[in-house]
């Protein structure tokens, strides 16, 4: 008789559980597909209306703005000062009016939103990651000794990736996403200190803190598919969590450390330095 | 007694609708359909499609909307079946491997051990779409979905014990079904 774990059944609690670990997401393919739907073209009709309107309006004071607009893309372009100021716009975080926010959420299935940092939500490869996400992933491409890769995620609605790796007492984040899909910042709370910092050439920003749950309903346990979860949190200056934020012409980058053990700054930046 | 306008006329509602089914409905038509992800990702795409068309005869709430939509997708998963006639052979049923967590093939198991695990995972998946259509969605709705035994008794209008049995019986089906391969 052959023995072979190919062989033998699982037992049932086995069986329950690989079902369980089956999460298929669709791709972006879906969503670009279903950007087009009836129900979304309201609000392209929208736009066309407003395009409408503009023909109508006063073509002068319009086609100054317009000028206006030019000018400051061209100053934005050729001027290093003028673009060195525009980026401490374009690359802040923004700050909350308060320490206290309130968030509406529906997870897919209940508990989906408890274990984001489980590495079963962590299934995909990197080049599986990039297939799904249409642009090109780094990574970190010399891991310091202690830090492990564990997995890639893609989430469809921002076509963003993240990578997550795990260190002593600590775990890394790293999400990417081109700019434009959706917000483009990092939410912090009214007293986050925020420093600016120097990754290579570009200008980054370092937050220490973060978000921290105090009250959610409903709780876990009365969730249902279709639940959706409000979750009040305050942000704390001392929750164990450091924020690395840059990007480039065309991407988003965010390097996170969870945990006790977080590296500090200056090794936050030679990690990010190493992406590739 | 029915409201006077349909809840899902307006774009708006439906929009709602969408965002917040989309994966539950992808992730069902999955189970149930065993196909590939592009075959899926159609499929989801008409199901809303369909109850867009539909949505003036539906009266009820989110949860009845949701219903709804299983039944649409479910029958549009049956005519994709008679249309392929891949169901029910399912000798090469497909399992993307991107649907897998990671926790049975993380980077920390061995490479033997990744590989047991991903042959079972495609042993079971296989198992799943071998199953009668009634049993699978059991199965899909209590474990893809991570509905409660009561929420699925409530939607299939069975009591609790029947559900449990139910399953209990289509997982031992999928054990069987191993000894036979």
């Amino acid at each position: 008789m052959d023995n072979s774990p190919f062989h033998q059944a699982p037992e049932e609690i086995e069986i329950e559980e690989m079902l369980s670990h089956i999460r298929p997401q669709p791709t972006s393919r879906f969503y670009k597909k279903m950007r087009s739907t009836p129900w979304e073209r309201p609000n392209m009709v929208k736009t066309s209306s407003a395009l409408a309107y503009l023909k109508s309006a006063d073509r002068l004071v319009w086609g100054l703005l317009a000028l206006i607009l030019i000018v400051g893309v061209v100053g934005l372009t050729f001027i290093p000062s003028v673009r060195a100021i525009a980026r401490q716009f374009f690359y802040s975080f923004i700050h909350s009016p308060s320490n206290q926010i309130q968030v509406q959420v529906t997870p897919a299935a209940p508990g989906d939103l408890y274990n984001f940092s489980d590495p079963s939500n962590f299934t995909l490869s990197v080049p599986l990651a990039q297939q799904q996400a249409g642009f090109g992933v780094k990574e970190i491409s010399v891991l310091p000794e202690g830090l492990t890769f564990i997995g890639c995620r893609f989430d469809s609605t921002y076509n963003a990736v993240t990578l997550q790796y795990q260190g002593n007492d600590y775990k890394l984040f790293l999400t990417q996403r081109p700019r434009g899909n959706g917000q483009d910042v990092f939410s912090i709370g009214a007293s986050a200190n925020v420093e600016s910092v120097k990754i290579g050439e570009i200008q980054g920003e370092f937050v220490v803190g973060g978000w921290k749950v105090i009250s959610q309903q409903p709780d876990s346990s009365n969730q249902t598919p279709t639940s959706v979860i409000n979750i009040n949190a305050i942000w704390d200056n001392d929750l164990p969590q450091s924020t690395l934020r840059w990007q480039t012409s065309d991407i988003v980058y965010e390097l996170r450390s969870v945990g006790e053990g977080n590296p500090s700054l200056s090794d936050l930046i030679n990690l990010a330095n190493g992406l590739k | 007694m029915r409201a006077t306008q349909p809840p899902l006329q307006d774009p708006e509602a439906f929009s709602n609708l969408y965002a917040t089914t989309q994966i539950i409905i992808f992730r069902f038509i999955y189970g149930i359909h065993g196909g590939s992800i592009e075959e899926v990702e159609d499929l989801t795409c008409d199901t809303y499609l369909r109850a867009w068309k539909g949505r003036e005869r539906f009266f009820g709430d989110d949860h009845e909307a949701l219903c709804w939509l299983f039944t649409i997708a479910r029958h549009l998963v049956i005519d994709a079946h008679r249309r392929t006639k891949t169901h029910p052979d399912h000798n090469n049923v497909l399992l993307d491997e991107a649907s897998i967590d990671a926790s049975y093939t993380s980077s920390q198991a061995t490479p033997e051990e990744q590989a047991v695990s991903r042959e079972q995972f495609k042993r079971v998946w296989q198992g799943l779409q071998n199953l009668p259509d009634d049993k699978r969605e059991l199965l899909v709705l209590r474990y893809m979905l991570g509905w409660k035994v009561r929420e699925i008794a409530d939607y299939l209008q069975k009591e609790e014990n029947t559900v449990s049995v139910y399953i209990r019986r289509s997982l031992e089906q999928i054990r069987q079904g191993w000894s036979v391969d």
